[in-house]
């Protein structure tokens, strides 16, 4: 959604990457990181 | 408690609301009452979020499941990140494009507006039946434990949420629970620290995870399929998925909350935050959870955490046969920390030793015989006591063992959670009641005046019927259980419809509103005759949904009047 209304509210833009999709992407790869160190704690406790 | 908790516990949960009520006062109309005004940044949205999802169970029970079954519950929350995607990229920007106060207004817009009744209705009959359970859960456990009266923590609690919300609408739900919530993490936060600290003179946090794992309770990650495993990746990530994707886009009580945001940016921030930080959260309170298992290795925990009813179960024809049960318990405990305490010194040496863990295990084992005897006891000697007894282990672990003052912050944590996720419910069946029932229904006229009034009248309604059923809950065996199966029977359903409406564009209302009561007969069936995780009913409710009512129409939807987005 990108068009503009006049209070603001549908601003679009993702402040630090400027694309929402590349927040997205970071979000996943959060995601995915967690899902990894997780795993290996539960490897090394095991 | 000591008169130093109580400070600490009534200076905390009064700042709090009172700084809610000082920042809300003032004249109010609709768009302040019910959305906030539009003035909140994502720090605020995200916190609220958070607040709204975290129960005062969050804090009771997940410790306690942590001590029984380890941490793979937090595998339940990988769906989540990815929900938390999909609602900003594809629900926020249509929430705020058509400036709805309630989620159930897009589906009288998308649809018509039995649609829309149908969303708002199993909204208020899963929301209304919680809000009761919101309250009383925390009251039965915090009653029993601390010697509490039931009406009066009940009623307690309940009172100061119905206030609050009542008077300062969807703007003082936030900013309480903005506060709300960094009480909650700072008392989780600084209860680690001290049970790591408690720790350490016994045994340090690498080898007291290792023990954890040998004992089973670091099962954080489990790869393997199986549809009757309620918690392993899959189903976090599937299951998981669609819950969170139902709950945080399509159940008014989250909805409400990134509504009022500045701008679609602060929304879309808000939900990210918690995509980001959820995990961590629960993975730390799950952690607390195994590191009080491992302090009670070493040191005695009761045979039965609900120690009122085991004092009460003593006092029966069951007493004899309890003190020699507690006899054998109490060796099998010494059996047991000999056997932890060989291990850790195999672990110390830095030679891992199989036999002494295989050591550990068996008597672990005959320990947790011991206990899973106890409780039979107690169930028979007392059939209407509460006898789940994780949900004590906690709260019996703060009272016991942490200090002065740290005991009364983390009672405030409780009774914080209960209250930050009361008042969204309520503030949300208020909004919807308004929104969706009286004012579409019966006044539409009604103007904005009108209409805040109205939303108060029916926040306090929901409160009287929350507290009401709070009082009676304890009446009805497994009242828990059962609305908590009820929440997640209807949720697929609900996300079903508003799937339809964003992906299907050539669906019309009246394949939707039938395929929706199909797909809720499925599930019911489901519930009543297979061993389905209850996961797996979103995913089954949700896909149902969608596939009937492509189905049904070419057959009954030529006659609806062509959908708008």
């Amino acid at each position: 959604m990108t068009e503009e209304e006049p209070d603001g509210l549908l601003e679009d833009r993702s402040p630090i990457f400027g694309s929402w999709k590349v927040v997205y992407i970071v979000v996943v790869a959060n995601l995915l990181t967690m899902v990894g160190v997780l795993y290996l704690v539960t490897r090394w406790a095991s | 408690m000591r008169p130093l908790d109580w400070a600490i516990l009534v200076t905390t949960i009064f700042a709090i609301v009172a700084y809610g009520a000082w920042k809300t006062r003032g004249a109010q109309d609709m768009k302040s009452y019910l959305r906030g005004g539009n003035e909140l940044k994502w720090p605020t949205i995200g916190l609220s979020v958070m607040a709204t999802q975290a129960s005062a169970i969050t804090f009771l029970s997940t410790p306690g499941q942590a001590y029984e079954d380890g941490m793979r519950f937090v595998q339940f929350y990988f769906g989540l990140p990815l929900a938390m995607i999909v609602i900003c990229a594809v629900f926020i920007p249509i929430y705020y494009r058509l400036k709805v106060y309630t989620a159930y207004e897009y589906l009288e817009r998308r649809f018509d507006v039995k649609v829309r009744y149908l969303g708002a209705l199993l909204f208020l009959i899963q929301r209304g039946l919680a809000a009761g359970i919101t309250i009383y859960a925390p009251a039965i456990i915090l009653s029993t434990i601390l010697g509490w009266s039931l009406s009066a923590t009940i009623l307690g609690i309940g009172i100061v949420v119905i206030i609050y919300t009542v008077s300062g609408g969807t703007k003082a739900v936030s900013q309480t629970q903005k506060h709300q919530m960094v009480v909650m993490m700072t008392g989780m936060v600084v209860a680690a620290v001290v049970i790591i600290v408690n720790l350490s003179d016994t045994v340090s946090l690498p080898h007291a995870v290792k023990v954890a794992g040998a004992l089973g309770r670091m099962n954080v990650i489990d790869f393997s399929f199986d549809l009757d495993n309620r918690y392993n990746f899959w189903s976090g990530v599937t299951g998981g998925f669609f819950l969170a994707l139902s709950y945080f886009g399509t159940d008014q009580s989250q909805v409400q909350r990134y509504l009022t945001g500045r701008s679609i940016t602060e929304s879309r921030l808000g939900l990210l935050f918690n995509a980001m930080f959820k995990i961590p959260m629960q993975t730390l309170i799950l952690f607390i959870g195994v590191l009080v298992f491992v302090f009670y290795i070493f040191i005695k925990p009761p045979i039965f955490f609900n120690q009122p009813a085991l004092e009460q179960a003593r006092q029966t024809a069951h007493g004899p046969q309890m003190s020699a049960l507690e006899a054998e318990y109490d060796a099998a405990f010494e059996a047991q920390k000999k056997a932890a305490e060989r291990y850790v010194e195999t672990l110390e040496s830095g030679t891992e030793d199989p036999a002494a863990k295989a050591e550990l295990v068996a008597a672990a084992g005959v320990l947790s015989g011991h206990r899973a005897e106890a409780k039979r006891l107690v169930v028979e000697a007392l059939p209407d006591a509460e006898t789940k007894d994780a949900d004590y282990v906690f709260v019996s672990f703060v009272l016991q063992y942490l200090p002065t003052g740290l005991v009364g912050l983390l009672i405030a944590v409780i009774l914080s959670a209960a209250m930050s996720s009361t008042a969204s419910e309520l503030n949300a069946l208020g909004s919807t009641t308004t929104v969706d029932m009286y004012r579409r229904g019966l006044k539409p006229n009604l103007s904005d005046r009108g209409s805040v009034i109205a939303s108060k009248v029916f926040t306090a309604m929901w409160g009287l019927v929350a507290l009401g059923f709070a009082s009676f809950a304890s009446l009805l065996d497994n009242l828990i259980e059962a609305v908590n199966i009820l929440g997640s029977i209807f949720y697929g359903t609900v996300l079903g419809l508003f799937l339809v409406a964003f992906f299907l564009k050539r669906v019309t209302g009246t394949p939707v509103f039938v395929a929706a009561l199909v797909a809720q007969a499925v599930v019911v069936t489901l519930f009543f005759t297979s061993s389905l995780g209850f996961l797996w009913y979103n995913v089954v409710g949700c896909g149902a949904v969608m596939a009937v009512s492509l189905v049904l129409q070419p057959i009954i939807g030529r006659a609806d009047p062509r959908p708008s987005t």
